[in-house]
């Protein structure tokens, strides 16, 4: 019989048990378990540093009952801002943080807490000008105005035809 | 499998909502820039609590590729084109999107349309692009040469004028009907112009399905018991092809984006037979559509197909021309009026090329 519980060790060293099933929402340790089979000693995941695991921990804990994604018609009928409210409230990180989760969602291949995570970011910037834009995430114009003024004419269809 | 004469629309959009033909190019300008400069004001910001406050150093950068394609895509297309304001690396990953890409190549005319119809900011870019390579309209068999805007759903010109789900009523009247005020309607909102008057008229556009769907929602949430048949009164207020625009299909493994192509013979008897009509009549019959639907052939003419699904049709179709008369015009034409060019389409559901595959020999 397989232990429910397994070790695993942050890019900072420290070691974190956690649930089987919480871990298998996980597709790489899902697919490392199948290889390894039962394993005592704590995985090693490299990427990822222990704020960020907890984390990620948090957010499987949370949805370890959901069902997996279709990715059928009716769930990406839905809108962009339609992000669960605990989600929500589980993105309410700093900027630094949030990029780590979608950087660690997709090494550890979670599509949940990825699309979660790219959709935070996509109401981020949804609606904002590009100055705003640039504000938000901290990123200098490198344009000349006559490669910005190229660059609008671009964005009007009407002026392509 | 047969061989047959087909062709397609030279102008797909007309009698739709379809400005370009009937606005200057100027007007057009005009209004694309008006709403893109107001439509970031229009959307709802992101408040707390999904709100970030920015860092002290550049994070997109550190973004892959892979991550940053797919935040993009549950973006629309007014965004998209602010990102590639913002900088260089922006610029070059927005445009490097397949998706983007081949939408702006290939689909111009219905974003701008989208644009003019002031809606392009309530769809991402994966919904559309979704639609954009979904050959078959959503409710009937057939491929679907249209798209409906208020739920972005690919559809055939059958179903659009049949079908209960592609209607749509004011906004105005909508909220009457239904006692809510306007602002309560969480849905697509689209405008129209007027194209005489190049101005957008007073009447804003929702689909009443869905308005029917979010009214039972509501009051299921409030009085927790199934609601009244309010909307029942929108009937006489409900509009068609009024929120329908033409729109290509991708293929993206043949990389051709296909508007529609039409079997000719149908054309031809449906253009014959009615030409029989209006002499019978002696009258002159008006008609407010290039597309009329109640002449007989009617269903064949309005029917659109793929290139590879044309030599199953013309196997069965009674009307089928597979070559021109010596002197017969290459062009199709639909109330006397020259639609598009004639070419075959042989058994193998390839299109013929040059004179002797469009003229018959003797």
């Amino acid at each position: 019989m397989s232990a429910t519980t397994l070790r695993f060790q942050s890019s900072d060293g420290v070691v974190i048990t956690i649930d089987r099933d919480v871990a298998q929402r996980s597709v790489l340790i899902k697919n490392l378990l199948e290889d390894l089979g039962d394993t005592t000693e704590a995985i090693p995941i490299p990427n990822v540093n222990e704020a960020v695991l907890r984390k990620v921990i948090e957010w499987c804990e949370h949805h370890k009952g959901d069902p997996p994604s279709t990715g059928d018609d009716d769930d990406s009928r839905r809108k962009t801002t339609d992000i669960d409210e605990w989600d929500q409230k589980f993105m309410q990180v700093d900027q630094e943080m949030l990029f780590e989760i979608i950087l660690a969602a997709n090494y550890l291949d979670i599509k949940g807490l990825l699309d979660v995570g790219c959709k935070t970011v996509a109401n981020m910037i949804k609606g904002k000008s590009p100055e705003e834009i640039r504000k938000t995430f901290n990123i200098q114009n490198d344009f000349t105005p006559e490669e910005e003024d190229q660059i609008r004419r671009e964005n009007e269809w009407a002026e392509d035809r | 499998m047969a061989s047959g004469l087909a062709y397609r629309f030279e102008r797909p959009g007309k009698n739709l909502l379809h400005h370009h033909s009937s606005m200057s190019r100027a007007r057009l300008r005009e209004l694309i820039r008006l709403y893109r400069t107001q439509c970031p004001k229009q959307q709802p910001r992101c408040q707390p609590p999904c709100w970030q406050p920015p860092s002290s150093r550049p994070l997109w950068p550190s973004l892959p590729l892979e991550i940053v394609y797919m935040i993009f895509l549950h973006l629309d297309m007014i965004t998209l084109g602010n990102l590639r304001l913002v900088n260089t690396l922006m610029h070059r990953q927005v445009d490097s999107l397949y998706e983007y890409r081949m939408l702006r190549t290939h689909a111009a005319e219905t974003l701008m349309n989208l644009d003019i119809a002031r809606c392009t900011h309530n769809f991402p870019l994966h919904q559309l692009y979704r639609e954009f390579c979904h050959p078959r309209c959503r409710t009937g068999p057939d491929f679907g040469p249209l798209l409906y805007i208020p739920t972005l759903s690919r559809v055939c010109l059958q179903c659009v004028l049949r079908h209960s789900q592609y209607r749509v009523a004011t906004l105005h009247d909508v909220s009457v009907c239904y006692g809510l005020p306007e602002d309560r309607w969480d849905l697509p909102v689209f405008s129209c112009v007027d194209l005489l008057e190049g101005q957008y008229s007073s009447d804003r556009l929702i689909d009443v399905t869905q308005a029917g769907l979010l009214f039972r929602q509501h009051w299921l949430r409030r009085f927790g018991s199934s609601s009244r048949e309010f909307g029942s009164a929108l009937q006489e207020w409900t509009y068609w092809l009024r929120s329908t625009v033409a729109f290509p299909c991708w293929d993206p493994h043949a990389r051709v984006a296909e508007p529609g192509v039409y079997c000719y013979g149908c054309t031809k008897y449906w253009e014959t037979s009615r030409d029989k009509i209006k002499r019978r009549l002696r009258k002159r019959v008006k008609y407010s559509y290039a597309w009329d639907t109640t002449s007989p052939g009617s269903k064949g003419v309005d029917r659109a197909f793929r290139v590879p699904d044309l030599p199953r049709h013309f196997s069965t179709c009674p009307h089928v021309v597979r070559r021109l008369r010596r002197g017969e015009d290459h062009t199709a034409l639909r109330f006397g009026e020259s639609v598009g060019r004639i070419f075959r389409v042989d058994a193998g559901g390839e299109r013929g090329a040059g004179r002797a595959a469009r003229v018959g020999k003797k």
